[in-house]
């Protein structure tokens, strides 16, 4: 791959990569790094990738990778069944959604385990099918549609909520604290 | 296909048409001519589906991150073409610099300083990272994390049980920074409600150690900070608070 192809691949998937990474990591430094690690590993392996059409899967599945490598633990992802999937959304419309801003959606995204993050941020990226994210995370297709399918549930309940702030949901909590704090629920 | 079924399918149905070609989806689809109530559900569902999409692609991406990108990857690649292994090596170092924190530019490469000097930016640069909301890269619960993290970043630690003697502080989280071209590890670390930060450095690149008492709490940059060394390491703990009590961590 010659340097202007690399510049086209950055140019083209850095920033859903970045946005990606954000949804995982939720830290723009930590985000910013995993997105560079993956043109690294593109640059070190992704050559070999025959079909070029497969470039972006490979990194968002790389970056992925990466991501759980750099995890202090790596979170066991609950299996759900097809048959528990949710069918009472919590009622939310696409206008309240307009008068929210990016970060807030993100933010509620980050809320979410991240067996149903992970999935929902791909989806809504809008750069993959769900057998694509099936293949990336190696799960089944029926796991990866009940993911979504309740993933989305708890996006909405989280976002109804944030619709109508109460304390609880209002508090900022210091990145450092959170970090000692999620290591203690660990 | 029933509705469960075909609403499972659904759910998963990216907005703008770009699941159509997909047979099991077209299936799915068909069933929205006849089920009225499904294919309500499906365009809200759709609407939603194409806002949540619209906000997350307007988050800002840092403006300086395809520059640093490409940076890192223009060096190896005029120096010897992506396949050269050696390449990637440059390349990561680039990588690994752009990533990480600096105290000072990267062009002054002294690898040399005092023991008060370092003592001295440590303060500042806590000052600095503190001003900014100081953000450990790792949350742990043992030093063998913290040895294990700085390792992989080819940083120093010293003694990975008790970095620089310390013995009954709880380390709670590390980073890794750059200062003169040297890696520094930091390991915060807390005992009785008390937190400071300990920054560890090769000490080799510390050619004087004469110019402070060792571990004698001094303040630099407002903070509280002690400086000591063993054999192939410096350290200075500061603080986390300006009244931060170093003695109750020692």
């Amino acid at each position: 791959m010659n340097d202007s192809e690399f510049q086209s691949l950055v140019t083209l998937h850095y920033e859903n990569l970045y946005r990606f990474a954000l949804s995982l990591s939720g830290r723009e430094a930590e985000a910013c790094d995993l997105t560079q690690q993956t043109f690294y590993r593109w640059a070190q392996r992704g050559y070999q990738l025959r079909d070029r059409s497969k470039a972006k899967t490979w990194l968002f599945t790389t970056l992925y990778r990466e991501h759980l490598g750099s995890q202090r633990r790596h979170t066991r992802h609950p299996h759900v069944e097809i048959g528990s999937v949710e069918h009472e959304l919590p009622g939310l419309e696409a206008s309240v959604i307009s008068q929210m801003d990016g970060t807030t959606v993100m933010e509620a995204l980050q809320q979410l385990d991240e067996a149903y993050r992970v999935p929902l941020a791909l989806f809504y990226l809008q750069q993959h099918s769900y057998q694509e994210i099936a293949e990336m995370l190696e799960i089944p297709i029926g796991t990866v549609m009940s993911r979504l399918s309740r993933g989305k549930a708890r996006l909405r309940s989280w976002l109804t909520s944030s619709e109508n702030p109460t304390p609880a949901n209002v508090v900022t909590f210091p990145t450092h604290e959170r970090s000692k704090a999620a290591h203690e629920q660990a | 296909m029933n509705k469960h079924e075909a609403q499972l399918l659904l759910s998963a149905c990216r907005p703008g048409g770009l699941d159509s070609e997909n047979a099991d989806m077209r299936a799915a689809l068909d069933l929205l001519s006849t089920d009225h109530e499904l294919a309500r559900w499906f365009a809200a569902e759709q609407a939603l589906d194409a806002a949540l999409a619209g906000k997350l692609a307007s988050i800002p991406v840092p403006a300086s991150l395809k520059a640093e990108i490409l940076a890192g990857a223009r060096v190896s690649h005029r120096r010897n073409g992506w396949r050269n292994p050696v390449a990637w090596v440059a390349a990561a170092a680039v990588l690994a610099i752009v990533g990480l924190v600096t105290l000072h530019p990267p062009a002054k490469l002294a690898t040399v300083a005092t023991l008060g000097e370092y003592r001295s930016d440590v303060g500042a640069a806590f000052a600095q990272m503190s001003a900014g909301g100081f953000k450990p890269t790792l949350g742990v619960g043992s030093m063998a994390e913290v040895a294990k993290f700085v390792s992989s970043h080819h940083s120093p630690i010293g003694n990975p049980a008790a970095p620089g003697g310390l013995a009954g502080v709880k380390p709670v989280a590390c980073r890794v920074i750059e200062w003169r071209g040297q890696k520094v590890s930091i390991i915060c670390v807390g005992r009785s409600g008390l937190e400071a930060h300990v920054f560890v450095v090769d000490r080799k690149v510390i050619h004087d150690t004469g110019d402070v008492d060792l571990k004698s709490i001094a303040r630099a940059a407002g903070y509280p900070v002690v400086a000591w060394e063993d054999a192939g390491h410096a350290y200075v703990m500061v603080g986390n608070t300006k009244t931060t009590d170093l003695t109750q961590l020692l």
